[in-house]
């Protein structure tokens, strides 16, 4: 039986291949090459930006992994998963709404995975954060 | 009783701090019109800077709403909260960090307003940064 501190294990186990494909970007999509047209403010932020969300990412994953039964609980617990699923939500709205469909049918495989997991954590979390 | 209330006082400020941010971020791109420098980029890059600033908005977002209206919540000693207190303490340290020894301010123009931004932002950044190592204190004890 799958119980809610599964649920939030997998989540985690899911968030942390979503930090590693982070590390595999960069270099599919010729980060360094793109970025050199832009002025360096630009790049910075942009690099910036991302090592804080990839922090905050892998920072989910290893609170659901090791101390799911915390946000289980009461309270902060509930506050911190209803900031998950929102956080994921909206994200499967980017992927779905806001993401040119051109780009997506580029790399229909990793679509389709992102897509995957993206809608697993936002299901999970809502519905943790409703039933608990 | 008086030392948590004046953290609680710091947290709710420090609430109202990000809040302001949050609004000075959100209006940023649009006054130095950074559509226009960023056109050059492919879109898929293009649409990966947009949706990363977006979360960082959010994030901040968050960390502004729950120090104002869950101030009770940041500081009541459960490990919940000194997690987050400590997340949120590491978040600033690195913020100031990088604002030091990773950005490089030599195409920034050392003008009055520009130098008192800076001066503005560090300050909160500090100001956060003790605020929320206080309240990770408060959380441990």
């Amino acid at each position: 039986m799958i119980t809610p501190v599964h649920a939030l294990q997998f989540a985690g186990i899911i968030l942390l291949c979503v930090v590693s494909a982070n590390f595999f970007a960069p270099k599919k999509m010729r980060w360094s090459e793109n970025l050199k047209h832009v002025e360096p403010v630009f790049r910075q932020v942009f690099i910036i930006h991302c090592v804080f969300l990839v922090g905050s990412v892998f920072a989910m994953a290893l609170a659901c992994i090791i101390l799911p039964h915390l946000l289980l609980s009461e309270s902060m617990g509930k506050v911190l998963l209803g900031f998950m699923a929102l956080f994921w939500s909206a994200r499967v709205g980017t992927q779905f709404f806001y993401y040119e469909s051109s780009i997506k049918k580029q790399f229909p495989f990793f679509n389709l995975l992102f897509s995957v997991a993206f809608l697993y954590l936002a299901v999970a979390f809502t519905t943790l954060t409703l039933t608990h | 009783m008086m030392h948590i209330s004046s953290i609680e006082t710091g947290v709710a400020l420090a609430g109202v701090g990000q809040l302001i941010l949050v609004v000075a971020s959100a209006v940023i791109p649009r006054c130095l019109d950074w559509k226009g420098p960023l056109a050059v980029l492919p879109l898929l890059m293009r649409q990966l800077f947009w949706t990363y600033a977006a979360y960082i908005l959010g994030m901040h977002l968050f960390f502004g709403l729950i120090s104002v209206f869950g101030t009770h919540l940041l500081l009541d000693g459960s490990t919940q909260a000194a997690i987050l207190c400590g997340l949120m303490m590491t978040w600033w340290l690195v913020r100031i960090g990088l604002q030091f020894f990773c950005f490089d301010r030599k195409g920034i123009p050392q003008t009055r307003f520009n130098i008192l931004a800076e001066v503005l932002l560090v300050s909160l950044f500090l100001f956060l940064s003790i605020i929320y190592g206080m309240a990770l204190f408060t959380n441990l004890n």
